[in-house]
């Protein structure tokens, strides 16, 4: 009955957050953090695999009709969706983006399957310091590489901000605190909660502010033997889309968004002038890179994704560790047997939504902006200060939420995903570059 | 009327003897032992009649000073390793009852005999690294030692492959071992435990050996009453079922002076 929660709240979440542009998944999982706080591991990871998977879903919905990316993923949908909607056959696109991601999915699963029983005996691999430090010098290079349009001395000044704020309180490699300049709070660390809520989510509620209204032209009526026959012709598509966005959903960092557009370049290389194709390699790509990306997370414990850096320190409060479940093939079978079910449930309620439900959930988007930023605004308040209270410290989380909102509204144009990601990994990382230099 | 009066004001008194109220602090994460301890007592305090508020902290460092800071009745489930981080060690006037004791792990991929004489030890934060040396040196090796978060991250680190020993708790220990990925070959307490000998039935080791005691501190309470009330609860079916499963050594028959000395004599080898 807790899983079926998990679930169910996980798609409810996800089907807003993908329509209204501005909210991704990391906004999404700091919303509802007092609804996680209750949840053991598997509720937050069914939680988290539902909102994320639906993401992909509904997000297609306003690049279609609107030409709004619903997630950064979305543009190839935004350019090839958009060419359906001129021509009045937005139905077409949404549905065979639907089709499309379902069959994403199971490939992600028919792959996953594959790899992990012929590796299982392996992985323990992973857990060789070794092999852990090479894999954060990857998510570091990301880190620095890929945001802020590849500006790297921007990056590099993000990442240092997180290792610093990071440093407060203890440290993972001996007893006792640091850095805590005689301020008795610093003891515990600074909290991620008003960091987040500074550094995501205000950043996040002025480009909701600047998003212009649209408004959907006349579409024609288009039925579901049409999608299906027009779907199946372009099987290869899909099934293309699946592979290379699998495999890119593995890359730190990037994952969904390389998926996406990896494979819509591909396909437009194969297909060129066929834009229902490329929809459908890209919109594939999507929900097979977005499963991929959990794996490393899943198996291994290092998150490689923003989202999947929240979620992780969400779990390791709620007493995860990659050995919780006795062993990795034990892993292997929660990924299997607990998650893999609702994986396809959120699958089939996703093509539901997605596709006969697209223009219901539109209106989601008439509402108006600024309610949309005040209510936001508000939540974000009380839940800081909720989350203090139940930290034992409301005064502290509020002095930092102010402090951190206002270094949020300086940094607005930037992304601060490498600020986070270092903020939360700061201590794993330290320890792992340690023990490196010290074997 | 008299005697209406009367009974209310028994009812009263009566329930206001049997329901003791106790705040109960939570230290550890979901799925840690003090989790699973505190949990336990929060039931078996509740069965007893005590009107119980629980803090779920979950922070050892938070959950030391919250203690501290309590006016009111109030335990916690505690261990004898915290004390060398925390403010907080074992007094005559906080300590209430030991749990239950667990020796220390020498766990490796290999024999003893076929490990090389500098060895690398991966080993939890908390523990403290100049007794680990010495315990080493006793067995013949130069350790290069490797901390790690918890005990967890050290059960990674030697399926791993990163060192060639790991120095562990007894759960950890015993998931070691399930795996066949090797043997624990020695452990700090006496005779023989989930199999191991002893490091000082097999080594000339002419110094104290730590082992892990897991207590219960209180303040503000009747320390007497409440020892009688937890013997009571740990005597019952979820204990004993907890107990057993995890191989942990208890003495339910052990005094009170007797098991504060230990209690107090072990925490200085953290130090």
């Amino acid at each position: 009955m807790e899983q079926l929660f998990a679930v169910m709240l996980g798609i409810a979440v996800g089907t807003v957050t993908g329509v209204i542009p501005g909210i991704g998944v990391v906004v999404a999982m700091i919303i509802c953090t007092p609804l996680l706080l209750p949840m053991d591991v598997l509720e937050l990871l069914l939680f988290y695999m539902s909102v994320a998977s639906m993401v992909q879903f509904t997000g297609t919905v306003p690049s279609v009709y609107l030409g709004i990316p619903g997630e950064t993923n979305s543009l190839p949908a935004v350019i090839e969706g958009t060419k359906h909607t001129k021509k009045g056959i937005a139905q077409l696109g949404i549905g065979v983006s639907a089709l499309g991601s379902v069959v994403g999915s199971m490939v992600a699963v028919i792959l996953t399957w594959v790899f992990l029983h012929y590796l299982s005996s392996h992985l323990v691999f992973f857990f060789n310091n070794t092999v852990k430090f090479f894999i954060y010098c990857t998510v570091i290079m990301f880190c620095l590489f890929v945001y802020n349009k590849k500006n790297i001395a921007i990056n590099l000044c993000l990442c240092a901000l997180g290792i610093l704020l990071s440093f407060p309180g203890e440290s993972d490699l001996y007893p006792g605190f640091r850095f805590t300049f005689g301020i008795d709070d610093l003891k515990y660390g600074i909290p991620l909660m008003p960091l987040l809520i500074g550094f995501i989510v205000v950043p996040n509620l002025f480009k909701i502010k600047s998003i212009k209204d649209h408004k959907i032209s006349k579409q024609m009526r288009i039925g579901f033997n049409v999608v299906i026959k027009s779907f199946s012709t372009k099987l290869s598509s899909a099934l293309r889309g699946s592979i290379v966005g699998y495999f890119c959903g593995l890359v730190p960092g990037v994952t969904t968004v390389l998926s996406t557009n990896a494979s819509y370049s591909l396909e437009k290389k194969i297909n060129k002038n066929n834009s229902t194709k490329q929809l459908i390699a890209s919109e594939t790509a999507n929900n097979s890179g977005q499963f991929a990306s959990m794996l490393p997370l899943l198996l291994i414990g290092i998150p490689i994704t923003g989202s999947e850096v929240i979620l992780y320190s969400m779990l390791i409060d709620a007493g995860w560790s990659p050995f919780q479940f006795s062993n990795l093939t034990s892993n292997i079978d929660l990924i299997f047997k607990q998650i893999v079910p609702w994986f396809v449930l959120v699958n089939i309620i996703g093509v539901v939504i997605a596709w006969p439900l697209s223009k219901i959930i539109l209106k989601v988007l008439t509402v108006d902006k600024s309610f949309i930023v005040i209510v936001i605004g508000l939540i974000v308040i009380i839940l800081n200060l909720y989350i203090g209270m139940i930290d034992y410290r409301p005064l502290a989380y509020t002095l930092y939420l102010i402090i951190f909102s206002c270094c949020g509204i300086l940094l607005r144009q930037y992304e601060t995903v490498p600020l986070i990601f270092m903020f939360i990994l700061g201590n794993e990382i330290e320890g792992v570059f340690f023990r490196q230099f010290l074997l | 009327m008299n005697r209406i009066i009367l009974l209310i004001v028994a009812c009263v008194f009566t329930t206001s003897i049997v329901a003791s109220e106790i705040t109960l602090i939570n230290n550890g994460k979901p799925g840690g032992s003090s989790d699973a301890r505190t949990k336990l007592y929060h039931d078996g305090l509740t069965n007893l009649g005590y009107d119980v508020t629980y803090e779920n902290i979950g922070k050892l460092t938070q959950a030391v000073d919250f203690f501290s800071k309590v006016d009111g009745p109030v335990m916690m489930a505690y261990v004898n390793i915290f004390a060398s981080s925390q403010n907080i060690v074992h007094t005559k006037e906080n300590y209430v009852i030991t749990e239950y004791m667990q020796p220390l792990y020498l766990c490796a991929t290999q024999t003893v005999k076929s490990l090389p004489n500098e060895v690398t030890v991966a080993y939890g934060k908390s523990y403290n690294p100049l007794m680990i040396a010495n315990i080493l040196q006793a067995i013949g090796k130069e350790a290069t030692l490797v901390p790690y978060k918890n005990s967890s991250a050290v059960l990674e680190a030697i399926l791993g492959g990163d060192v060639h020993i790991a120095f562990n708790n007894q759960s950890k220990s015993l998931k070691f071992m399930k795996t066949g990925k090797g043997t624990c070959f020695g452990h700090t307490g006496e005779g023989m435990v989930i199999g191991v000998p002893s490091l000082t039935d097999q080594y000339a080791i002419d110094f104290e050996l730590p082992i892990m005691i897991a207590t219960v501190i209180a303040k503000n309470t009747d320390n007497m009453q409440l020892r009688k009330d937890l013997t009571k609860i740990l005597a019952g079916n979820d204990f004993v079922e907890y107990h057993t499963k995890q191989q942990l050594i208890t003495n339910a028959n052990q005094g009170w002076d007797e098991a504060f000395v230990i209690v107090h004599d072990s925490e200085k080898l953290w130090k």
